[in-house]
């Protein structure tokens, strides 16, 4: 009876006098997440670039020895150090290993003495598709940003883990939006729209498939969250809004009815939407008050202050948590743009270097070779963890949503040369007390090595294994496997992927679920 | 194919130039130019599918059927197609509705009082909604659906007010699929069907006005008259002496130059931007309704536009008046302006490399493959010698070994000749090396490249880009040869190519008047 959402499991051993700590103590079964073990009610995935100070990053540089299965953390160093306040809900991995980063990608795909080729920049889809990336060549796609595509026609090639659970969400609850959210310049590289991938993207050499293109202004979220809501159900306003929608409806509907069939299914998404409208106008409770629109968050644009716009859109997500608008959520903290200088994100970092070779990807780059950069680098990372920290804040404030949310953190980048994705430095989840994760524990896979080391495959753990330990960590228990697998090793072309092998399970992990 | 083209293709094999990052099935080998023509048989119609209209294209129909500006930002992005912003290659989200919703919902808003000053009771509504529906939908409204609207502004004025109504009518002509999309049904079933008037007119306005069509040229559609070559030509004439063509010719030159988007860097003024895109914008518009509207006075024209302030930035002569040309003479052509340049440069030491592409890639249609895998640990173990200027380091890291040099000798020598200005598109001070080379031809500035630039390669790239352009996708075989086949004579008496010729004569051809349906 105590193991309800109000009593979750860790919280009934707490008040037991038995503690966190002692949770993670508990016997270790491979299972599948437990009908005892609520889901979490909400995602969020969050995604780091240029994590490349990879030192910064090592719970284990002091040779304590952690080891796969759970233990207390100590004090926290390095980039976690802003994280020890919220220790109760963090959970450090080591040694997760993104075996489908995809070699091919030009530059950043290979140092001299790595035996794998890494991945780079392009290789960012795999963290939540569990997939290769799509290189297009134009062909398929429309350009993420007409600025760049010449060079950088890449693009996710699976759908990833935060849509596969909004979208089963939404079967039982279609009114819900999904929030793609980066706060960088809007000319930034392509792979900031390359976080998210969407429903119904299950192979982008198919034409037809839709792109999600990330929202950086928190005015335009603001509106995709509340344009449609926000008055009281017998406001006059909202009363139009739903006419309006029922007139567009119909004529949709009258057109569809006599276009070719290849033109209709052209527009079944955008269809799709216009019903979720409506439905979301004639369901959304009274009681779910928004605020006004606002006119201005202190931003002159989003290039100009990354940070405050991180911050107005964590209150947005916020708002939308318990209006229960939304309920899975990415969010591209920083940048890799080589336009963006760092100082936009921390402008107390000093500009030692030529202010026209000053941006982010220069400096992760160059840190090795440049003190400047290097503090550079450090201190923009620690910036990232800072807005890490807001966010849960934020979360907490309020009616604390965090409670029952899993925010899940990935840094594609592993060093300065390489830019490798395949072995992400800074995997971590923060979860709430009522959710499924096991928290207050550092777990390591594989042998505690420096990061060229990784360069040979060891017994670290396949990415698509925390992808799948979400999905059941967001009630999705049949989810067995996510993503594709294993091909790294052969020669990869734009005629598409396959999975040699055959199917492959990608077991959740055990140490990670209560 | 030019000879100097062939020559190229010569050397661009021999040294092992591979990929290709253009989009069209024209490419042709590595290096070379793209094929004109050749490969269609039968009737020469690319492929079309229905597309959601751009932002541009919503904001200029919103003002000019509506007299209100809408907030395009907030709209669904565009894609885009070898520059081109385009939503043709991909359909549009199920977010989409909600975006589409939000800003309808604020144009409405804005609307409404403005026609209420024109329509002040529900007595005139009927009209209201003809006039603007059928501007909106590129064709006359059914009676079914005149009624549905005016049932719309009754029941909504019933419960807040004929202001009110009429803004719900027009936030549901903005969210209506039938504004959103151009709607191409054809006449007949075959599988290539010509456009009927009210499609061509959709897709003459989108072309030229980037907007929606006027009542006259809808008026023009009922009356049959967009059915014929003369007809045809009568409204392009007509719409490129229209003002609002101006937007066609600002928004091809950013797309062809690649101009599109400036990435924000220190040192760069948006505001400098954005006086840099009005400079590309009138520079281009002057030539263009010039009376020699021509391709070599666009490489060649030395007078620019500027206001005071980018003449100071620039570091040249004040004008006599805001936007009062000046001389600019080691600047002619439109290579010389700034917006373009700096939206090439991407840093200092490099910037050559970028603007070398531009030339090679956008003026050119050349392909150039992606980096080899080990460029990155080639520039990461490259030492610069201080000594060395920025054009002696890329020549070093680039063009002296292999793998970089079989790809950066090509295009590399182009971008010298940019040399002389900085990545915030300034003069730089002093002398400076220029000298640079096309194919097997030298030049000593940049104003030397725009001149060899002046011939049939360049020209049958500028073609392919327009007809891009006009069609909103990218192009293949199929649809240079429908231009082509128009059999219009596109060069001047002096042998210039002339660019209103070009795109009346897009206008004219098979391709842009029909569609290819799936069989």
């Amino acid at each position: 009876m105590l193991l309800t959402k109000k009593w979750s499991r860790r919280r009934f051993l707490e008040a037991a006098g038995i503690g966190a700590g002692a949770a993670a103590l508990l016997p270790y079964i491979p299972r599948l997440a437990s009908a005892d073990a609520p889901p979490a009610r909400r995602l969020i995935t969050f995604t780091m670039p240029m994590t490349t100070l990879a030192h910064e990053w090592r719970q284990n540089g002091d040779g304590t020895p952690f080891r796969a299965g759970g233990a207390a953390l100590p004090e926290l160093r390095g980039m976690h150090a802003p994280l020890d306040a919220m220790r109760d809900k963090l959970v450090i991995l080591r040694g997760i290993e993104a075996t489908v980063a995809n070699p091919i990608f030009g530059a950043h795909t290979q140092s001299p003495g790595l035996t794998i080729a890494t991945g780079g920049h392009y290789s960012v889809p795999t963290l939540w598709t569990g997939t290769s990336p799509y290189c297009y060549g134009s062909f398929s796609f429309p350009d993420y940003n007409p600025a760049v595509a010449d060079t950088h026609d890449v693009t996710a090639r699976g759908w990833s883990i935060d849509q596969a659970v909004h979208a089963r969400l939404r079967r039982s609850a279609p009114h819900l939006q999904s929030l793609q959210l980066d706060c960088h310049d809007p000319t930034g590289e392509p792979l900031n729209g390359l976080h998210c991938a969407s429903f119904g993207q299950p192979n982008a050499g198919e034409t037809g498939a839709p792109q999600l293109f990330p929202g950086s202004n928190p005015q335009s979220v603001f509106d995709q969250l509340f344009g449609s809501i926000s008055a009281a159900p017998d406001d006059p306003r909202r009363m139009r809004r739903r006419h309006v929608l029922d007139a567009v409806a119909a004529q949709m509907s009258r057109l569809r009815g006599v276009l070719p069939s290849e033109d209709r299914v052209r527009l079944d998404q955008h269809h799709q939407g216009i019903l979720d409208l409506q439905t979301r106008l004639s369901t959304m409770s009274a009681s779910c008050t928004t605020p006004p629109r606002p006119d201005a968050w202190g931003l002159d644009r989003e290039a100009a202050d990354p940070r405050g716009c991180a911050r107005a859109m964590f209150e947005l997500i916020r708002l939308g948590f318990e209006c229960d608008l939304v309920r899975c959520v990415s969010f591209l903290c920083g940048s890799a743009s080589e336009g963006l200088a760092p100082q936009a994100w921390d402008p107390s970092i000093p500009l030692t270097r030529d202010p026209g070779n000053n941006g982010l990807h220069m400096h992760s780059h160059e840190y090795l070779d440049h003190p400047d950069s290097e503090m550079a680098m450090r201190m923009y990372n620690r910036s990232m963890v800072d807005c890490l920290a807001d966010l849960v804040h934020t979360l907490e404030s309020g009616a604390n949503t965090m409670d029952d949310t899993i925010i899940a953190v990935q840094g594609p980048m592993l060093d300065s040369a390489t830019h490798a994705t395949r072995v992400p430095p800074c995997s971590m989840l923060l979860a709430g007390a009522s959710t499924p994760i096991r928290t207050n524990q550092f777990v390591q896979f594989g042998p505690d090595e420096p990061e060229a080391a990784y360069g040979v495959k060891g017994d670290t753990c396949d990415n698509n294994r925390l992808l799948t330990t979400l999905g059941q960590a967001m009630g999705m228990s049949d989810m067995t496997t996510f993503g594709y697998v294993g091909n790294y090793d052969f020669t990869w072309s734009n005629a598409g992927g396959t999975t040699p092998g055959g199917p492959v399970q990608h077991a959740p992990i055990a140490e990670v679920l209560r | 194919m030019s000879p100097r083209s062939l020559v190229v293709l010569g050397i661009a094999l021999s040294l092992g130039c591979v990929g290709s990052l253009e989009s069209d099935a024209l490419a042709g080998p590595p290096g070379s130019s793209p094929r004109t023509g050749g490969g269609c048989t039968g009737d020469c119609v690319g492929t079309m599918p229905i597309a959601a209209i751009t932002q541009e294209e919503y904001g200029y129909a919103a003002l000019d059927v509506l007299g209100v500006p809408a907030r395009v930002d907030g709209l669904p992005a565009d894609g885009a197609l070898d520059q081109v912003p385009t939503n043709a290659a991909a359909p549009r989200g199920p977010d989409a509705a909600s975006a589409y919703e939000t800003i309808a919902s604020e144009t409405g808003d804005a609307a409404g009082p403005v026609l209420a000053a024109r329509c002040g009771d529900a007595a005139c509504v009927d009209g209201l909604v003809r006039a603007a529906g059928a501007l909106l939908f590129r064709r006359a409204l059914t009676d079914e659906e005149a009624r549905a609207l005016v049932d719309l502004h009754d029941t909504v004025s019933a419960e807040s007010g004929h202001v009110d109504g009429l803004s719900a009518v027009v936030s549901a002509l903005l969210q209506s699929p039938d504004f959103l999309y151009r709607v191409e049904r054809g006449v007949g079933d075959a599988s290539v069907r010509a456009l009927d008037g009210n499609e061509v007119a959709g897709r003459l306005a989108a072309f030229l006005w980037r907007s929606v069509p006027d009542a006259a040229l809808l008026a023009a559609a009922a009356a049959g008259r967009l059915e014929s070559d003369d007809g045809i030509r009568v409204e392009v004439h007509r719409m490129m002496d229209d003002p609002r063509f101006d937007r066609a010719i600002a928004s091809f030159h950013e797309s062809w130059l690649s101009a599109t988007i400036v990435a924000p860097r220190d040192g760069l003024d948006p505001a400098i931007v954005a006086e840099m895109r009005e400079e590309l914008s009138r520079y281009t518009v002057s030539i263009l309704r010039s009376d020699r509207p021509t391709l070599q006075h666009l490489l060649t024209e030395p007078r620019v536009p500027l206001s005071a302030t980018l003449a100071a930035y620039y570091g040249v002569q004040r004008p006599a008046s805001d936007w009062a040309t000046v001389e600019m003479p080691d600047r002619a052509g439109v290579l010389g302006r700034g917006l373009s340049i700096v939206a090439s440069s991407h840093s200092s030491e490099t910037r050559s490399i970028h603007r070398g592409l531009l030339v090679y890639r956008r003026m050119l249609c050349r392909q150039v493959g992606a980096p080899p895998a080990s460029a990155t640990a080639v520039t990461s173990a490259f030492v610069r010698d201080p000594a060395w200027s920025d054009r002696e380091y890329v020549t070093h890291l680039t063009m002296d070994h292999a793998p970089c040099a079989g790809c950066h000798r090509s295009f590399g020598p182009l971008g010298f000749a940019f040399d002389d200005i900085d990545v915030l598109g300034r003069s730089l001070p002093g002398a400076t090396n220029t000298d640079g080379t096309l194919d097997d031809m030298a030049f000593g500035s940049l104003v030397d490249l725009e001149g060899l630039l002046s011939d049939g390669e360049v020209e049958d790239c500028v073609v392919r880009r327009w007809l891009a352009f006009a069609l909103g996708r990218g192009v293949d075989a199929t649809d240079v040869q429908s231009l082509a086949a128009t059999g219009a004579a596109l060069h001047t008496g002096r042998g210039e190519l002339d660019l209103r010729q070009l795109v009346e004569s897009v206008t004219l051809a098979r391709t842009f008047r029909a569609r290819r349906f799936a069989p």
